[in-house]
């Protein structure tokens, strides 16, 4: 080869930079934005052959050009790699790749010609000596590669559970409305749980976006889970609720906590027929999905109804355990479960860290506490009074905020320190917030609590400036001097954050925590007690749920591979995650030449006025026809890579 | 109303209509084998490809079935550009159905005699999917539908199955099948619904009251007669198409009209 090949997005890469697969160097990777080959002995040839081959297995059939044309192409790429090609092929190669590059329904058939047409055009040599060789490679030193392809997709891969986006959507497009639902739930437990609280990465990465607007992804998620709910519950008393149990016939398993990612994990492995106990410290089960997040937003029946499905598995939940004060890992495994699975959350507040700040005082509660209350229906619990100042700019400081007008509070604030750009609350939120008559408090932080006679009575704050970006790109809030104020206030809630729950740590023995309490994990997310497995907002501090239940799923892979085969080896899904990753499928400057379209079909809201004092569901989901519509937004944005590595290759030391 | 241009023309269409319709009306044809109005743009083929270019579009390549005509759109229905990529698409859909009349009559006038790609497996059916959404949308049957082929693990559908309980022997799908994958065939006594050559349904015939010759399925009789309002049911009676008109021209002229051809009449 006279010329190194190496171009993605259109910009030549550096080959000298190898790139890996689990340890593997790489020799070639082939994809829907370039090509980069890094092993000399490898013919281009053959891995254009080899990616065509793939690519017409991903071909979904629908439209003509990508159908037929995949299997032209692999035909002619096949022909011309054994030899028995001739320069007419090339012709008709380039045209075929040019057509189906140009007329092809989705983006997966739009992407993967590109690299075709760029080969041909910039190394049509390699292409014409394939031609004489007779199918005989003339590499001299001949060195046997293996092919591997993956699919992915934009929003695919910003999902952290990488839920099959193109595929659930399509079949809501053909009115499949179960088939969406079962593609859901082969990687998520919880479609009712997540679509409506998920914080939806996958519609950021949405290449619709680029064009008008992203597609509403959580909303069809949520949709194809009710429209089951609805049927199932009419067909109540017909259907055998009882048909998804297996008898376990393989270890048991223990699982702390219920919440999302304990859940996920215990579904997966009953289904492959562990024995599971989960160990639940609250009466309820859904963790920070039943007891963080306010009805309105989750309503308890979608909850309990998900759980319900677990148990159907044969999953057993114990409430009112909690690992540390009521048993220990010794304990369970003494008890025989062979593998634990710490999905705990992290339900500790970080206090505001202000003068006359005092758990004693009446009328101060941090958020977690304030939302779990109430969630558990311990009213009394729950401070009373006139007018609620919440401080903190994150979702659960816009869910205290907006409870407050639900439990009989006439008046609700909230403080935050920085502007409305930077609060990482989610944006429908905080207008949602607004139109039931929040009053928001920009660039404000609280500096004393003042109290008087043992209960709150207002809240001193001071007024800030945005001065240089930190560590986290957000612009530093610095204080105004002299700008202080007083906020009356009958209660004060403080929502800027949530800490691990250090007590129970300190009685993990074998398990190393981090100094803030989060737990350490491998890749696999075991901990170092072998065996012992965690996840979710107990390793990672208060996340989002889908990463916890990303984290369930993953764990419920790890530990069905070391009890069966007592193997703790990374999963090869995590180096496939990184290999695309590194590669990066969004691009948020790409420039897409589509017409805009009609838009997003638009969710339909309960009136604020009539909302905001109950705990009735603010959204009320898509209709059939709604659905359908949505879906059909979708530009199905597939995209085919392929890894060559040489064949049992050696592992990179690490 | 919108305006746009097509070919050079000026052209006024309806808001919300397509570029194809637009097309249509002005008496522009673009080719293509998967756009009924009935079922509405499904954009499979795509023969129906035009170079489109607008406010905030640059120049690129869609079909015009599923286009919609927004103001100050440019179209070229047949470039050089879409005619070269239009016969690479119809050789491909030639070398997958080199039966179908219409496909054979559609490269004719694009100047395709044949297909280089004649290794591609063949297939009587080009998965447009128009069978299943007028036997489902318009008649109300749903009795086709798109079966997975299990081949690959994303293939949506590989081919067209029936439930020969729903079928109620219309025979819709025939005639909106552009590639004739489906056909019917009648017998004096039974009606065959042909599918990929093979008969897929067999349903006997009931004979028309008037000349007695066999033109419809009972099921077909039973679905028209559960559409109608009572009054309409009352005056119903089973005729077979051409006795149909007869009677109604006799019933308005009080002569039976000269063309008459059924052989029974009367």
């Amino acid at each position: 080869m006279d010329k190194t090949i190496g171009i993605w997005n259109g910009r030549p890469v550096d080959n000298s930079r190898p790139l890996e697969y689990g340890g593997q160097r790489v020799a070639a990777v082939i994809g829907w934005s370039g090509i980069q080959v890094m092993d000399p002995g490898l013919d281009i040839v053959e891995l254009c052959s080899e990616y065509a081959k793939a690519v017409k297995q991903y071909s979904c059939g629908q439209c003509n050009p990508c159908r037929t044309g995949t299997r032209a192409l692999a035909d002619l790429f096949a022909k011309i790699s054994e030899g028995r090609g001739n320069e007419e092929n090339l012709t008709e190669i380039e045209e075929l790749s040019r057509m189906i590059s140009v007329a092809s329904m989705c983006e997966m058939g739009q992407s993967f010609p590109r690299v075709f047409i760029y080969l041909l055009e910039n190394f049509r040599s390699e292409f014409i000596n394939a031609l004489n060789r007779n199918g005989k490679s003339d590499k001299t030193c001949v060195t046997k590669f293996a092919y591997n392809s993956m699919l992915t997709a934009s929003c695919m891969q910003a999902c952290p559970i990488h839920l099959d986006i193109p595929k659930y959507i399509e079949e809501i497009k053909a009115g499949r409305f179960s088939e969406s639902l079962q593609c859901i739930k082969s990687r998520l437990p919880l479609p009712g749980i997540v679509g409506r609280v998920c914080v939806r990465p996958c519609e950021s990465n949405c290449r619709r976006g680029l064009i008008d607007a992203p597609l509403q992804i959580r909303h069809l998620k949520r949709f194809v889970a009710d429209f089951e709910r609805e049927s199932l519950s009419k067909a109540a008393g017909t259907a055998d609720s009882f048909k998804d149990r297996t008898e376990p016939k393989l270890s048991k398993v223990a699982i702390v906590g219920a919440g999302p990612s304990g859940l996920t994990c215990a579904s997966f492995l009953a289904k492959k027929g562990y024995e599971v106990t989960i160990f639940e410290m609250l009466p309820e089960s859904g963790g920070m999905a039943a007891v963080g997040i306010p009805d309105y937003r989750l309503p308890r029946d979608i909850v309990r109804d998900e759980v319900a499905e677990v148990e159907r598995l044969g999953v057993r939940i114990v409430y009112g355990k909690a690992l540390g004060p009521h048993f220990t890992l010794d304990d369970l495994e003494n008890e025989g479960f062979r593998a634990v699975f710490i999905g705990m959350g992290c339900h500790c507040h970080k206090s505001l860290g202000i003068e006359g700040e005092d758990q004693s005082i009446y009328g101060y509660v941090p958020g977690v506490y304030f939302l779990r209350n109430i969630n558990l229906g311990l009213l009394d619990e729950v401070p009373k009074g006139k007018k609620m100042v919440v401080v903190g700019g994150g979702n659960v400081a816009i869910d205290c905020v907006r409870t407050a007008f639900r439990v009989g509070f006439d008046e609700s604030h909230i403080v935050y320190r920085r502007s409305r750009k930077e609060m990482p609350a989610d944006p429908v939120e905080i207008d949602d917030a607004e139109a039931e008559g929040v009053h928001y408090h920009f660039l404000t932080a609280p500096k004393r609590i003042i109290g008087q006679e043992g209960k709150v009575a207002g809240l001193e704050c001071l007024r800030m400036e945005l001065g240089e970006p930190d560590a986290s790109g957000r612009r530093r809030p610095v204080e105004v001097p002299g700008s202080e104020f007083v906020l009356d206030a009958d209660v004060i809630v403080a929502a800027i954050g949530q800490e691990g729950d250090f007590n129970c740590m300190c009685n993990l023995p074998g398990v190393d925590v981090t100094k803030k309490g989060a737990i350490i994990v491998d890749e696999n997310l075991m901990t170092s007690r072998k065996g012992v497995f965690a996840g979710g907002d107990c390793v990672t501090g208060p996340d989002v749920l889908i990463k916890a239940c990303a984290h369930g799923r993953r764990v419920s892979l790890a530990i069905d591979r070391y009890l069966a085969h007592g193997s703790t080896e990374t999963l090869a899904e995590i180096f496939d995650d990184k290999f695309i990753n590194n590669l990066g499928v969004y691009d948020p400057n790409e420039s897409i030449a589509l017409p805009k379209g009609a838009g997003r079909v638009v969710v339909r809201h309960e009136l604020p006025l009539e909302r905001k004092h109950d705990f009735r569901e603010v959204d009320k989901g898509y209709t059939s026809e709604e659905a359908v519509l949505e879906a059909s937004r979708c530009l199905r944005c597939y995209r085919v890579v392929m890894y060559a590595c040489v064949e049992n290759g050696k592992t990179i030391s690490s | 109303m919108v305006s746009l241009k097509i070919d050079g023309k000026d052209v006024r269409a309806a808001e919300g209509a397509t570029v194809l319709e637009a097309a249509l009306q002005e008496g522009i044809h673009i080719p293509t084998l998967c756009y009924h109005k009935a079922p509405g743009p499904q954009g499979l083929c795509r023969l129906c490809i035009v170079e489109a270019e607008g406010p905030g579009l640059r120049r690129t390549i869609l079909p015009s079935c599923n286009l919609t005509a927004l103001e100050g759109l440019k179209i070229d229905t047949a470039s050089p550009l879409i005619q070269s990529i239009r016969k690479t698409i119809v050789e491909l859909l030639m070398a997958n159905t080199p039966a179908s009349e219409s496909l054979l009559s559609i490269a004719k006038s694009l100047g395709v005699e044949s297909s280089r790609f004649t290794s591609v497996q063949k297939d009587p059916c080009i998965l447009c999917g128009l069978c299943v959404k007028v036997c489902r949308n318009s008649i109300g049957a749903a009795a086709l539908s798109l079966a997975d082929g299990g081949s690959g693990s994303r293939v949506v559908a590989s081919r067209v199955v029936i439930d020969a309980e729903a079928c109620i022997g219309c025979g819709t799908c025939a005639n909106i099948c552009p590639v004739q994958a489906i056909r019917i065939e009648d017998s004096q006594t039974d009606r065959n619904i042909i599918l990929y050559g093979q008969v897929v349904n067999k349903m006997e015939l009931v004979k028309c009251e008037q000349c007695g010759q066999a033109h419809a399925t009972q099921k077909f009789i039973s679905s028209v007669l559960s559409r109608l309002t009572p009054e309409q049911k009352t005056a119903f009676r089973n005729l077979c198409p051409e006795c149909s008109r007869v009677i109604h021209a006799e019933s308005l002229t009080g002569q039976i009209p000269p063309d008459s051809h059924c052989g029974n009449y009367g």
